[in-house]
């Protein structure tokens, strides 16, 4: 039980300290996670709505795909970024390797088929009812696309929030190509794993505390979000 | 939003563009785990200004990397995996930097009754009553030098029971955790272990013996097979590591007042 205050403790006191590492780290793993979730959004969301929307050949092969990719380990994807990025691979030409661009691309691999995925199943549940109305309107399918992700956007945030929890909680992808540099490529998830490998125990529960907290506030704000404005749009 | 795109984008090739004097350190993971990077780094920095990215992974990820070209400098611990790697012109030398020993770790009321034996008995003793051994099993410098004790003990350890003979494929951290959960006895390197902070009541067995010294060499990777690699500042680096100024720096390393390094 020792541990648990120990850790406890420890999260208030870096927390209530200010503490210079724990401030960089954290910054750095939502700077990474943010970025990459609003690259996966700006490509997933367009491309699940396509999916829900369209017909055409090998349309059940894709989403197949993406679902499944859904499941990939992210060391799988470390691995297959890492061997791209590396200076002997495709893009060695980059020198992004063991940067945090490297850290974004990964997360975007691991990120976009859950956006994309949960984008492809909310819409198709709304397709049903619009149909009739956008095919007798004769509506391009940029507009209908749009129109779909607007009109779906409070069940979208779901889709969004999971792309947010893999991507901040895993640590897999991240240290493979971010190689957990000081001041350069380390965040959260890699500092944890690296402090459990020194024995600090209760530092490493300490910092799993702290990304909890922030997740728990981010949801609970979006969440409280999302009624707020729903009801002020549809009422109740 | 358009705007706020391009800001992005730009934010982003911000952090893609490095500082130019950095260098890529490929190293073992004792010796960030130490602490040994956190307190020499900034002297480095100091006299040369040149900034030093280390990743940690085990010595033969290291070296793999290494091979992938994917860093300048190399620092390692296993002589035998070092050799293969020159053999394929990917360094002309290995550095001496400094040294320390391997050790023999295990529970206070050692169950194997070994205290007082060397290590070859040690392992022998393990053998003959199975009791539970930890194994990195992850092709890492630690790694290599245990198997090749158990290969000088006439064992091969790949054909021992998983009853008593776990190997976690992880880093010795992670090994030392284990080992301290199922009150295991486990072979480490002694920086990571003086350092170590979730011991309970663990010891060290077989201290200091000169068959396991434990050797940090470091190796600059060859501008002919990675014409990318910074070979220039590697070099510089490499030179104040081994200077007798950096010598008076490793010495003074230390935890709980026991030195960690040492230098011939």
């Amino acid at each position: 039980m020792n541990i648990y205050w120990d850790s406890i403790f420890t999260a208030i006191n870096l927390i209530v300290s200010l503490d210079k590492k724990l401030i960089e780290v954290f910054f750095l793993s939502f700077k990474v996670t943010i970025i990459a979730l609003f690259i996966s959004c700006f490509i997933g969301l367009p491309l699940g709505t396509f999916l829900a929307t369209q017909r055409f050949k090998g349309r059940n092969l894709l989403i197949g795909i993406i679902n499944s990719l859904m499941s990939l380990p992210p060391v799988v994807v470390g691995l297959f970024v890492y061997i791209n990025l590396s200076r002997s691979g495709p893009f060695g030409w980059l020198g992004i390797l063991y940067t945090p661009a490297a850290m974004i691309i990964a997360q975007i691999v691991l990120i976009l088929p859950i956006i994309a995925g949960l984008t492809t199943q909310i819409i198709e549940d709304l397709q049903e009812n619009y149909n009739d109305l956008f095919v007798s309107l004769v509506t391009p399918k940029v507009t209908t696309i749009k129109a779909y992700i607007i009109d779906a956007r409070y069940s979208l945030i779901t889709a969004v929030l999971a792309g947010l929890a893999k991507g901040i909680s895993e640590v897999g992808a991240v240290i493979i190509v971010g190689g957990n540099i000081d001041h350069l490529t380390r965040v959260m998830t890699t500092t944890i794993t690296m402090e459990t490998s020194k024995g600090e125990l209760s530092l490493a529960l300490a910092l799993g505390i702290i990304l909890l907290i922030t997740s728990i506030t981010i949801n609970l704000i979006v969440t409280y979000k999302k009624y707020n404005l729903k009801d002020r749009y549809y009422g109740n | 939003m358009q705007n706020f795109i391009i800001s992005i984008l730009i934010y982003l090739f911000i952090s893609v563009i490095k500082a130019d004097n950095s260098i890529i350190l490929q190293s073992t993971t004792s010796l960030k785990n130490s602490g040994f990077y956190d307190y020499i780094l900034p002297f480095i920095y100091k006299d040369l200004g040149i900034k030093v990215n280390v990743v940690a992974v085990g010595t033969g990820a290291a070296i793999r990397n290494s091979m992938n070209c994917d860093g300048d400098l190399l620092i390692v611990h296993s002589p035998q995996q070092e050799k293969v790697f020159m053999e394929n012109g990917f360094s002309k030398k290995n550095h001496y930097i400094m040294h320390n020993y391997f050790v023999v770790v295990g529970p206070k009321n050692d169950p194997a009754k070994i205290s007082n034996l060397n290590v070859k008995s040690a392992f022998k003793k393990f053998f003959k009553t199975k009791s539970f051994f930890i194994s990195r099993g992850d092709n890492s410098g630690t790694d290599y030098k245990e198997k090749m004790i158990w290969k000088s003990l006439n064992l091969n350890s790949s054909k021992f029971s998983v009853n008593w003979y776990l190997e976690t494929g992880t880093s010795m951290g992670a090994t030392i955790n284990t080992a301290v959960g199922l009150n295991a006895y486990t072979f480490t390197d002694k920086a990571t272990w003086l350092s170590f902070k979730n011991k309970l009541d663990f010891i060290i067995y077989s201290d200091d013996e000169e068959n396991l010294i434990n050797i940090y060499n470091a190796h600059i990777i060859s501008k002919k097979k990675c014409p990318h690699s910074k070979y220039k500042l590697a070099n510089r680096v490499l030179s104040w590591l081994s200077s007798e100024n950096s010598k008076k720096y490793i010495i003074n390393l230390k935890n709980k007042n026991q030195q960690l390094f040492y230098v011939k």
